[in-house]
């Protein structure tokens, strides 16, 4: 495994598209913080501040999940992919044990530098973000979840295996479908889907709904995750690729 | 290591796409695997690969599946499909990663970069490469585990005069090295006399199987040039005993399946004039032809 480990590390140091994505979310997570620190009345806790940019740095760590597997079907290297590791879940094993470290690295990193810009803000005001256990969940949950996304676009890009279908299909399924079942069907059902699950993952930020606290919310999106996954395992078993 | 292939078969839904196909590759040899566009080459070396599911049969490297070899680019070196690279990858963070995922070393890489001449544009993007320095870069690939088997589909496609004689001289090198070296193309003409066995198939069946003179013996026939101001006429002649003719001007004419003794008895028994009567040697161009002229899905022009 800790070659087909490095060989994933080689495919994502030597095209510039996963420095973009990884770069991206941590930079705007940095100019959120300081917008969110500046529009900051003191009225919520300041650990919340640092959690304003996690939808951003999701989505963006979820196309590169997508992107992790659909690239290789759209370039067509999978087939010398699968030629040189024809076990095929193993390939998909590497990609998602690599992918959930560049996740949470990319996420320790936005978070990390989220604190620093958000402490300067607030060191102008005499205020700073307390280092209590609240900080300590918020960190968790906000790398946590990262990782998941990465998993969960793996999936996806693993039962699309079209990196444009892949991202278009999360973006529908965020932007539309789950507000439907929540406004149209059932708000409980509604916060059960992945994204609106993701929300909630964070705590203090999703508010209160069926899977409070935080971390109840946080275990539905992985299973989500874990769940496309499988679905993704098995049509790139079954179909020649 | 010896290759076997027995019974193998793949549908697309009705259609078959490779039909009970069986044949063996051995070491220290090339082996052309030639048929027309589409008669189901690239399916049978992906199957072999384990890349498609075959509907039927079996391919195996000494006995054991693609599937279950250990670091399989160490015992088999495949170059499928050449402009598969991610085209922002330079060359060889390409064949790296390839590497990596077989506990390959670096400097194993920049022995085959060497190897088929890419040293210069290894640290340039494979997206701008040429048809044929992705040929190289391909044949680089399937060489990096330093295989006893390299299977190779069509690597001459888009070559200049040049690179395909520079890959025939590599096949023939591999081979005296004893590796066994599988190689497909749609023009036999293309791999030449550097084959020493040829499997031949169209519209997914075995055609024929053999040395390149078995092959020969079965494929090849008779043919002969004719000049003659009457030409058209002889034609019609010649057509009418059920034997292929081609002309490319109004004075010449391509008898196929007649040997230069009928052909000037048939003109003299109905007075018609030769200029010219040139018996030919079966080539292996016509020999390919004809085993295939059933199966081509595709005909230019036919037989006119």
């Amino acid at each position: 495994m800790i070659h087909l480990l490095r060989a994933e590390w080689i495919k994502f140091r030597s095209v510039r598209s996963t420095w973009v994505l990884t770069g991206v979310a941590v930079a705007l997570s940095l100019l959120i913080a300081g917008i969110a620190a500046s529009a900051d009345d003191g009225g919520q806790p300041a650990v919340e501040t640092l959690a304003v940019s996690s939808t951003f740095v999701f989505i963006l760590l979820l196309v590169l999940g997508i992107q992790f597997i659909g690239q290789e079907y759209r370039f067509g290297t999978i087939r010398a992919t699968f030629t040189a590791v024809p076990k095929r879940t193993r390939v998909l094993l590497a990609k998602t044990t690599f992918g959930v470290g560049i996740g949470a690295v990319t996420a320790l990193v936005a978070f990390v530098g989220s604190f620093a810009v958000a402490s300067i803000v607030f060191a102008g005001d005499d205020r700073s973000i307390p280092l209590d256990a609240r900080l300590a969940e918020t960190i968790t949950a906000y790398v946590v979840v990262a990782a998941v996304s990465v998993v969960l676009g793996i999936g996806v890009g693993a039962i699309t295996r079209n990196p444009a279908l892949g991202i278009a299909a999360v973006l529908i399924d965020m932007f539309v479908l789950e507000s439907l079942v929540t406004v149209f069907v059932s708000e409980d059902l509604g916060s059960m889907l992945p994204f609106n699950a993701s929300f909630a993952a964070l705590p203090g930020i999703g508010g209160d709904t069926l899977l409070s606290p935080w971390f109840v919310a946080l275990a539905v999106y992985a299973a989500w995750a874990v769940g496309l996954l499988l679905i993704g395992g098995l049509i790139v078993e079954r179909r020649d690729p | 290591m010896q290759i076997e292939v027995a019974g193998i078969t793949k549908r697309f839904g009705s259609a078959v796409a490779v039909d009970d196909l069986s044949f063996s590759v051995r070491p220290g040899a090339v082996t052309g695997f030639i048929g027309p566009n589409g008669a189901g080459k690239s399916t049978t070396m992906r199957m072999m690969l384990a890349l498609d599911r075959p509907d039927a049969g079996r391919a195996t490297f000494d006995g054991l599946p693609y599937r279950q070899i250990r670091d399989p680019m160490r015992s088999v070196g495949a170059l499928l499909d050449a402009k598969a690279v991610h085209p922002r990858r330079s060359a060889r963070n390409h064949l790296r990663m390839y590497a990596a995922s077989n506990g390959i070393p670096d400097s194993r890489v920049d022995e085959v970069i060497d190897l088929v001449g890419l040293a210069d544009v290894a640290s340039r993007r494979a997206g701008g490469f040429s048809l044929g320095m992705a040929q190289r870069l391909g044949l680089a690939l399937a060489l990096l585990g330093d295989p006893p088997v390299v299977i190779l589909d069509e690597p001459a496609n888009g070559l200049d005069p040049d690179g395909i004689i520079w890959i025939r001289t590599f096949m023939r090198y591999l081979a005296d090295q004893g590796h066994s070296v599988f190689v497909s193309s749609h023009l036999l003409s293309e791999l030449g006399q550097v084959v020493d066995d040829l499997v031949v198939i169209g519209k997914g069946r075995l055609l024929a199987l053999g040395s390149l003179h078995d092959v020969l013996g079965t494929g090849g026939r008779d043919a002969v040039t004719v000049v003659s101001p009457d030409a058209v006429r002889l034609a019609e002649l010649v057509r009418d005993r059920g034997v292929t003719v081609a002309t490319d001007d109004s004075n010449r004419i391509e008898v196929a399946g007649l040997d230069a003794v009928a052909v000037g008895e048939l003109a003299a028994a109905h007075g018609i004039v030769l200029h010219e009567l040139t018996p030919r040697e079966p080539s292996l161009e016509d020999a390919y032809l004809r085993l295939t002229s059933d199966s081509r899905e595709f005909r230019a022009g036919g037989a006119e």
